[in-house]
C-alpha cells in the first residue's frame, strides 16, 4: 500500500521496494518546526480576525475557513522544509575467482604414482568426504595428517586414481569447504574445459557428470582449450576485477590460443594464473610417435623421406623399432630411448603407383607401456603419388645460393622432366653478351619467345632476372601463358633486379603478375652490390612468420597440424634482405609475413592470374631453411610449391572447378576452398559471393565463397566441425555439378604426451603473477590470493514534496476556501 | 639416420659464433688474417669460408664489413695468369689457389658482379690449364706432376664452379676422377701420389670426398664407388687424435666425406669430431694448431677457421658441399 502510494507520488521503485531501509529526512527542518509551532497561533489569529470581519457567518463555516488557512500555512512550511526519503543500502563487490576444470581425454590418464609427501597432501585435500573409501584409515584428517603415514590401502587407492578422479576428489571435498569459504571473498565461478569451454554450477552438477557431455558428436573431450578458457573468463568478467584463475589440469594445451597470451602476460591487464597439477611428475610408461614429417605429393618412383619424432617416458635405455609400411614398401629403424627427449628417426620408401597411398608408421609396443597410451604409437598419412612429370623452366639472374640448392632439388625430383631448362643471365654476360642484347641471347639460348613456347612448360620460375633479359614482349608472353594457358609461375625476388627494376610504364605485364604491390625500394647503399629492396636496421634481422593461410598452404605443409606447421616455419633462421613489398594485391593470399623493425610486410604471397597461379617468394635466403636438417624443409617447400602452382588440366579450360587444400584436416581446423565459376557461356562470373553446399557430419551450413578480385575466382576458409568426410558441391550456371571431398580426422593430440606439464604450468604462473600449487597445498589458496569483497554503501534519495499531491492539496484547500466564501456571498 | 640433437646443434652454433668473433678480432686492415706463413691466401680463404658457411654472405648482416674486406683482398691478389697469389705463399701456391677459388665462387652467389665473374672464370681456366696429364695438380700452377692433397682442393673448387655454372670442361672432371681413382690403395684409403707411399687418414678423407664430388659430376655412371667405403672404413679404423699429422685437414675433409656418405658411417664419425671440437675450443673462441701449428702460428686463425668450417657441416649452408 505504502509502496504504491510512494510510487504514485513519483518515488522510484528501488526506494519504494525496500521500505525497511528507507528513512524520511528533511532538507531544512527549521521550517518544519516553524510550521508545527506556528500553526496553532496562526489558526487562532485567523479565527480572531474572521470573528471580527465576518462575525455574521456561522461558526462552523468560519472554522472551515480558518482550517483552510492554517492548513495552507502548514503545507507551505512542510514544502519549505523539503521532505525527502533516503535508501541506505550496503552492497558487496567481489573480485572474480575462476576455477577451470580440465575434463579433456588426457585427464583419464593415471594421476600417480605419488611420493609419500604428495600423497599426504592429496589425502588432506580430498579426505573430508572420503572416509568410506579410505576405510576410516585416514579419517582423523586435518593438518594432523601431515605427519601421519599414509595407510597402504589408501596409498594404492590414490595411486590408481585418474587425473579426473583426483580433480573430482578435490572438488567433492572442497566445494563445501575451501571454495565455499572463498566465495565469501570472491565471486567463484567454475568452468569445465575440453575442446570448448562451459560454465558449470558445481553445486548442482554431479561431479561424476563433469566429463560427460550430452552431444559427443563434436568430440568435446578430444582437446584442451586452456587459452580459450582463460579468454572466456576475462570476457565474462569485463568491468570486474579478476583475483585469479585456478586451473585444475594436467597442463596440456592442445587447441586455441596460447594460455600465456590469453592471460595477457606482458600487458598491463595480466590475469594471475594458479595452476594445480592433477598428477605426479612421473608419467605412465609410454613411447609415443608424436610427429611425422613427410611430403603430401610426390611423383611415382620418388624416394620419399619420412622423419618420425618419438618421445618416451619410463622406458629409458630400451630399444624401440620404428616401422614404416607403404604398400609393399617397408622400412624400419631402431632407436635407443632417452627419457623425455624428442628423438627423430629417418625412414624412407619409394613411392609406388599413381594415386592415393597410405603410409603407416608405428613404434613397436614395448613391455610395460601403459595400454591406454598404445594408440599414440602409430600414425597413418595419405600420400598423393602423381603420374605426369612436370616441365619446369628456370630463368635466373646469377647463381645465388638459393638457385644452387634449387638446381639440385630439381635434379633429384623424379616428378620433373630432366634436364630442367635453365637460362642464366650471368652466364650469358660472362660469354660477352652485351646488356642490350640479353633478350635475344636468352632466346638463342633456349628461352621461349612467345606464348606457345612458354605454354610448353607447366611451371616457370623467375629468379633475380633483369628487365633487359625479360623484355616487355617476353613479359607479355609469360602473362598470357599464365592467364590463358594456366602455366604456373613462381617469382623469387632478388636484390639486383626483381622486382624493383621493373617499371610500371614499361613492365606492366610483369607487375600485373606479382601478387604484391611493390613499395618504394629501400635506400640505395653506396656499396655497389646492395641495390634495393629492404634491409633491417641495426643488423636486427628479419624473421618470417606464417599467416593462417600459410599454415595450411600446400607449399608449407610439413605437418598436418597447421599450428605445428607454423611453429616449424616460424623458427626458420633470420635473414637480412627482402623485397620491398607494401601490401598484397586485392584477391591475393598472404602466406608469410616479414617481421622486422619496420613492422609486418608481405613476404610470400600467391594469387590467381586468369587460369594460372602465381607465387611470389620475397627474399633470397631460403637456403637458410637447410640449417641442421639439410634438404628436408628446403626441398619440401620448393617441390610442393612447384606442384601447387603447376598447370592443372582442370584449371586450364573454360569450365568451373572446385578444389580444397589441405585435403585432410583435423576437426575445427581450417581448410581453404577455391572455386572457379563460369557462366553458361564459359565467361568467369563476377558475383561478389557464391555458396557451396556441404554434406557431412553435423549437417553444416552452406559455405559462402568470396570473390578474390580475379574474375571467376572465389575463396573461403572453412572448418569441418566433426570427424568424417565432407563433400563440397557447387552447381555452375551450365548445370554441371562440381564436387570435392574434405576429410576431417582426429589427430589424437590429447594422448600424444602423457606427462603433467609442470614446467609449462610453472612458467604460466610465474609470468602472470600466480603460483603453481600442488594439490596438497591448495588449501593455502585463500591466504595467497589477493583481493577481498569490498562493501560499498549505496545511498539513493528522492524528494517527496515536489509532486502532484502537494499541488492537489494546495489547489483543494484554495478551492474549499473560495467555494465556502462564494456560497456565503462573501468577497 | 638419426637427426642431430637440437641441444647439440645449439652448442655447435655457439662454438662457431665464438670462433667467428675470434676471427673478427684478428682480421687485418687489408682484409687478410695473420698466420705463421704471413699473409697467405689459403688462410684468408678458409677464414672467409668460415663466415660464408655460417650464412654471413657479402653485403649483409653483422659481418658484412669483415666479409667484404676479405673478398676484396682476395680479388685484388689475383695475378694476370688467374692465380690468387699470396703475399706470403707456402711451398704450394696451388693449395691456396684452390681454397681461394672455392671461397670466391661461394661469395659470388651474393656478389654477382662482372669483375668477380671474370676473376673466377680466370681462376677456373687456370685450373683447367694446369691439370697434368694424369688428371691431377701439384704445388705450382704448372701441368707437370700431381698429388692427391693438392688435387682435392682443385676438385672441390671445380665442383663448386660447375654448381655455379662457370665453364668447366667435362673432360677436366673426368680426368680428375681418373687421377683420384689411380690413388686408391689396395688396403683401403688413398695414397699421396699415384703408386707412391701408403694411405694416411687425411689424404684418404680428401680422396673419398673428391671421388664423391667427381662421381656426381659425371654424365653417366654410378654415384657410388667401393673405394669410398673402403677409405672411410680405413679412416674409422685409424686413431682420431690431434697429434695426427694434418689434423685440421683431416677434420675438414673427413666431416665432409662422411656427411656425403651418410647413414651409419656419418652417424658414427661426426660425434667424434664434434665432441673433440666442442670440448677443446679455447675460451677466446679459437682452436689450437695442434699438428698444423706451422701454419696456424700464434694467431691460430688458420686452425680456428678450420674448426668453424668443420662444424659448419651441420648447417648445410655452403652450396659446394651439398649432397
Amino acid at each position: 500500500m505504502t509502496e504504491t502510494f510512494l510510487n504514485l507520488i513519483g518515488v522510484t521503485d528501488e526506494i519504494s521496494g525496500q521500505l525497511d531501509d528507507v528513512v524520511l529526512l528533511w532538507a531544512r527542518p527549521v521550517f518544519l518546526w516553524i510550521g508545527l509551532i506556528g500553526v496553532l497561533p496562526v489558526a487562532a489569529l485567523v479565527w480572531l480576525r474572521q470573528a471580527h470581519s465576518i462575525g455574521h457567518v456561522r461558526a462552523l463555516l468560519r472554522g472551515i475557513l480558518t482550517g483552510c488557512r492554517a492548513a495552507v500555512f502548514l503545507l507551505l512550511m512542510i514544502v519549505l522544509a523539503g521532505p525527502y526519503v533516503r535508501l541506505e543500502q550496503p552492497t558487496e563487490h567481489k573480485p572474480v575467482l575462476a576455477v577451470l576444470l580440465d575434463v579433456s581425454a588426457s585427464m583419464d590418464l593415471p594421476a600417480g604414482p605419488f611420493t609419500t609427501e604428495e600423497l599426504r597432501g592429496i589425502v588432506r585435500i580430498t579426505q573430508m568426504h572420503r572416509e568410506g573409501e579410505a576405510g576410516g584409515e585416514a579419517a582423523e584428517g586435518g593438518d594432523g595428517q601431515r605427519d601421519a603415514a599414509v595407510p597402504p590401502r589408501l596409498r594404492r587407492q590414490v595411486n590408481n586414481w585418474s587425473r579426473l578422479r583426483l580433480m573430482q576428489g578435490v572438488l567433492a571435498a572442497q566445494r563445501e569447504g575451501m571454495f565455499k569459504e572463498l566465495s565469501e571473498r570472491f565471486d567463484v565461478r567454475f568452468y569445465r574445459v575440453g575442446r570448448g569451454v562451459e560454465r558449470v554450477d558445481i553445486g548442482r552438477i554431479s561431479l561424476d557428470a563433469l566429463a560427460r557431455f550430452d552431444d559427443d558428436g563434436d568430440a568435446p573431450r578430444d582437446d584442451t582449450a586452456l587459452g580459450d578458457a582463460i579468454a572466456r573468463v576475462r570476457q565474462d568478467a569485463v568491468g570486474r576485477g579478476i583475483a585469479g584463475v585456478v586451473m585444475l589440469t594436467d597442463g596440456r594445451w592442445t587447441i586455441g590460443p596460447e594460455p600465456l597470451r590469453a592471460a595477457g602476460a606482458g600487458t598491463s591487464t595480466v590475469t594471475p594464473i594458479w595452476p594445480v597439477p592433477m598428477g605426479s611428475d612421473t608419467p605412465p610408461p609410454d613411447v609415443a610417435l608424436v610427429d611425422l614429417l613427410m611430403p603430401t605429393r610426390v611423383p611415382r618412383g620418388e624416394v620419399v623421406s619420412v622423419i618420425a619424432s618419438v618421445v618416451s617416458y619410463g622406458l629409458d635405455g630400451q630399444r624401440a623399432t620404428v616401422k614404416l609400411e607403404a604398400g609393399e614398401e617397408t622400412d624400419e629403424a631402431e632407436v635407443v630411448l632417452q627419457e623425455g627427449r624428442r628423438q627423430e628417426v629417418s625412414l624412407s620408401f619409394t613411392a609406388g603407383e599413381p594415386g592415393i597411398e597410405l603410409v603407416r608408421i608405428e613404434v613397436e609396443e614395448l613391455t610395460g607401456e601403459d595400454p591406454r597410451l598404445r594408440a599414440n604409437n602409430r600414425k597413418t598419412r595419405t600420400l598423393h603419388v602423381e603420374t605426369d612429370r612436370l616441365e619446369v623452366l628456370l630463368i635466373e639472374g646469377y647463381p645465388r645460393w638459393d638457385y644452387r640448392f634449387l638446381d639440385y632439388t630439381l635434379r633429384r625430383d623424379r616428378g620433373i622432366e630432366q634436364p630442367v631448362k635453365v637460362i642464366m643471365q650471368s652466364e650469358l654476360m660472362g660469354r660477352g653478351v652485351k646488356a642490350e642484347d640479353l633478350a635475344d641471347a636468352a632466346v638463342e639460348a633456349g628461352m621461349p619467345g612467345d606464348v606457345e613456347a612458354f605454354a610448353e612448360y607447366d611451371v616457370v620460375i623467375l629468379g633475380d632476372v633483369s628487365p633487359l633479359l625479360l623484355a616487355p614482349n617476353v613479359q607479355s608472353a609469360i602473362l598470357e601463358a599464365v592467364e590463358e594457358k594456366g602455366v604456373g609461375l613462381i617469382i623469387q625476388g632478388g636484390f639486383k633486379s626483381m622486382p624493383h627494376l621493373y617499371r610500371p610504364d614499361a613492365d606492366a605485364d610483369l607487375l600485373r603478375l606479382l601478387p604484391v604491390e611493390p613499395g618504394e625500394a629501400g635506400q640505395r647503399r653506396p656499396d655497389a652490390y646492395v641495390r634495393t629492396g629492404i634491409e633491417p636496421q641495426d643488423h636486427a634481422p628479419f624473421e618470417m612468420r606464417l599467416t593462417a593461410d600459410g599454415a595450411i598452404h600446400p607449399a608449407f605443409q610439413a605437418y598436418t597440424d597447421p599450428m605445428h606447421n607454423r611453429r616449424v616455419w616460424d623458427r626458420m633462421p633470420p635473414f637480412y634482405w627482402a623485397v620491398a613489398a607494401e601490401r598484397t594485391k586485392p584477391g591475393a593470399t598472404l602466406l608469410a609475413e616479414l617481421r622486422g623493425s619496420e613492422g609486418d610486410l608481405p613476404l610470400i604471397a600467391e594469387q590467381f592470374v586468369g587460369r594460372g597461379r602465381v607465387l611470389m617468394v620475397g627474399f633470397d635466403s631460403t637456403f637458410t631453411w637447410r640449417r641442421n636438417i639439410g634438404n628436408v624443409l628446403f626441398d619440401r617447400f620448393w617441390q610442393q610449391a612447384i606442384r601447387h602452382v603447376a598447370r592443372d588440366p582442370q584449371r586450364s579450360g573454360e569450365r568451373s572447378w572446385i578444389a580444397v587444400y589441405p585435403p585432410e584436416v583435423e576437426p575445427g581446423r581450417p581448410a581453404a576452398i577455391e572455386l572457379f565459376a563460369v557462366d553458361d557461356e564459359g565467361r568467369p562470373l563476377r558475383d561478389d559471393r557464391l555458396e557451396v553446399s556441404v554434406r557431412g557430419p553435423g549437417s553444416p551450413s552452406p559455405i559462402t565463397m568470396t570473390a578474390t578480385g580475379e574474375p571467376g575466382h572465389f575463396r573461403a576458409l572453412w572448418q569441418p566441425p566433426r570427424q568424417g568426410v565432407y563433400r563440397l558441391r557447387y552447381r555452375d550456371a551450365a548445370g554441371r555439378d562440381l564436387a570435392t571431398d574434405l576429410r576431417a580426422s582426429d589427430a589424437d593430440r590429447e594422448m600424444r604426451n602423457p606427462t603433467v606439464d609442470r614446467t609449462g604450468m610453472a612458467l604460466l604462473a610465474d609470468r602472470t603473477g600466480g603460483r603453481l600449487l600442488e594439490p596438497g597445498r591448495l588449501h593455502r589458496l585463500g591466504d595467497l590470493l589477493e583481493g577481498d569483497a569490498v562493501r560499498v554503501d549505496r545511498s539513493m534519495e528522492d524528494e517527496i514534496w515536489d509532486n502532484w499531491l502537494t499541488l492537489l492539496l494546495l489547489v483543494g484547500l484554495y478551492c474549499l476556501d473560495v467555494g465556502v466564501r462564494r456560497a456565503m456571498g462573501l468577497t | 639416420m638419426h637427426l642431430p640433437d637440437p641441444d647439440e646443434m645449439a652448442r655447435v652454433e655457439a662454438a662457431v659464433d665464438r670462433a667467428l668473433e675470434y676471427l673478427v678480432r684478428h682480421q687485418q686492415e687489408d682484409g687478410s688474417w695473420p698466420s705463421a706463413l704471413g699473409n697467405n691466401n689459403g688462410v684468408n680463404a678458409v677464414c672467409l669460408l668460415a663466415f660464408l658457411g655460417r650464412g654471413h654472405v657479402p653485403g649483409r648482416g653483422p659481418y658484412r664489413i669483415v666479409v667484404d674486406r676479405s673478398l676484396r683482398q682476395l680479388l685484388a691478389s689475383q695475378n694476370d695468369a688467374g692465380l690468387y697469389a699470396s703475399v706470403d705463399p707456402s711451398h704450394g701456391p696451388m693449395y691456396e689457389h684452390g681454397l681461394a677459388t672455392l671461397a670466391m665462387i661461394e661469395a659470388y652467389g651474393y656478389y654477382p658482379e662482372p669483375a668477380l665473374h671474370r676473376s673466377i672464370q680466370k681462376a677456373v681456366d687456370l685450373l683447367v690449364r694446369t691439370q697434368n696429364n694424369q688428371g691431377g695438380w701439384r704445388y705450382h700452377p704448372r701441368p707437370r706432376d700431381a698429388d692427391l692433397s693438392v688435387t682435392v682442393m682443385q676438385v672441390v673448387a671445380l665442383h663448386a664452379a660447375m654448381n655455379a655454372r662457370f665453364e668447366v670442361p667435362d673432360e677436366t672432371m673426368a680426368q680428375a676422377l681418373d687421377y683420384v681413382r689411380a690413388c686408391v690403395h689396395d688396403s683401403g684409403g688413398f695414397t699421396y701420389r699415384v703408386g707412391s707411399g701408403g694411405p694416411a687418414p687425411p689424404r684418404s678423407a680428401a680422396g673419398a670426398l673428391s671421388m664423391q664430388l667427381l662421381l656426381g659430376t659425371q654424365a653417366e655412371g654410378e654415384l657410388e664407388d667401393p673405394a669410398i667405403q673402403q677409405a672411410l672404413a680405413y679412416i674409422e679404423r685409424s686413431r682420431y687424435r690431434p697429434s695426427q699429422s694434418h689434423f685440421w685437414y683431416l677434420n675438414y675433409y673427413s666431416m665432409q666425406a662422411f656427411f656425403q656418405a651418410g647413414g651409419e658411417l656419418w652417424a658414427r664419425w661426426h660425434p667424434r669430431v664434434r665432441d673433440f671440437l666442442l670440448e677443446n675450443q679455447n675460451p677466446d673462441g679459437s682452436w689450437d694448431g695442434y699438428s698444423e701449428v706451422r701454419y696456424a702460428g700464434d694467431s691460430k686463425c688458420y686452425s680456428t677457421a678450420f674448426g668453424a668450417i668443420t662444424l659448419q657441416v651441420y648447417l648445410h649452408y655452403l652450396p659446394a658441399y651439398q649432397r
